[in-house]
């Protein structure tokens, strides 16, 4: 079950949790781990159409995947001082779909989320790409607190 | 986070693919396991055959407890290993409120089940019990697939 596991990750307060939590998992014959971080392609658009160009030239000039292979680097790191083996992997598109079809594409076994909020809102805004993971997901899904 | 896992059981072949996956993961610093049947109030209220006869009154009063129990007793067997203590209990109400409830009074780390029961259907409207748990609960879910 944990021969390939799927880590996407926001860098966000509830994804750092959900990395300390992988730690301590280390022990549970982990074979791989892919660090997947998805760029939100909706926030291109968004901000183009409020006329706020910085989005689209780090885009363009390459700023945003260099800070994402950093920060992605940093986590790997991390991780693999615990003895973990870690890969890492950027794509664009609906986080989502990009999680289940890198999933289904490269023979994930099982997605590690972390899930956040508890509240109608906080479902609606942050919580649904956990929710639509888990139900269209062919693969065990781990939901970490 | 597998210190003691909390393992709802409906004895359908999803809950018996996951008894499957725990044998899988039982090395990943499990103390215990508690296994979980509840029995669905909704379900006793019933009457299939007429208004005045609910599968309720069908049982004489404990009959489904009882084997259920006989149940969980095999199911444990099968779980059995010298450095896991295996509990078991039975509980009577909503399967979704019962499990989250029944994590939080027993302090469980992970709770862990089916993403499919005993409903089969592959398109719920409002969500399987295992949906509800993943986002209700305040401990870590993996929910097997």
């Amino acid at each position: 079950m944990f021969t390939k596991i799927l880590f996407p990750t926001d860098f966000s307060e509830a994804a750092e949790k959900a990395k300390d939590k992988l730690v301590e998992m280390s022990r549970c014959n982990i074979g791989e781990i892919v660090l997947l971080h998805v760029v939100d392609i909706r926030i291109f658009s968004y901000s183009t159409m409020l006329d706020i160009i910085e989005v689209d030239n780090w885009r363009k000039d390459g700023k945003l995947i260099k800070e994402l292979n950093r920060k992605l680097n940093a986590w790997k790191d991390e991780l693999e001082k615990t003895g973990l083996k870690v890969s890492t992997e950027i794509k664009e598109g609906i986080p989502f779909d990009e999680i289940l079809k890198y999933s289904e594409n490269n023979g994930v076994t099982s997605i590690l989320l972390p899930s956040v909020g508890h509240g109608v809102v906080e479902r609606m805004l942050v919580g649904s790409t956990a929710e639509k993971v888990l139900r269209k997901s062919k693969v065990s899904v781990i939901l970490l607190r | 986070m597998f210190t003691k896992i909390l393992f709802p059981i409906d004895f359908s072949v999803h809950a018996r693919k996951v008894k499957e996956e725990i044998l899988k993961i039982k090395d990943c610093g499990i103390n215990e396991i508690v296994l979980l049947h509840v029995i669905n109030k909704k379900l006793l209220r019933y009457s299939p055959i007429s208004h005045e006869l609910t599968i309720n009154d069908m049982f004489i009063d404990g009959d489904i407890a009882r084997n259920a129990e006989l149940k969980l007793k095999d199911w444990a067997k099968d779980l059995d290993n010298t450095n896991i203590t295996i509990k078991y209990d039975i509980v009577k109400g909503n399967p979704f409120d019962e499990i989250i409830g029944y994590s939080q009074k027993e302090k469980c780390t992970l709770i862990i089940m089916g993403f499919k029961g005993l409903t089969e259907t592959e398109d719920l409207l409002i969500g399987s019990t295992a949906e509800k748990v993943a986002r209700k609960s305040k401990i870590p879910v993996m929910i097997i697939k």
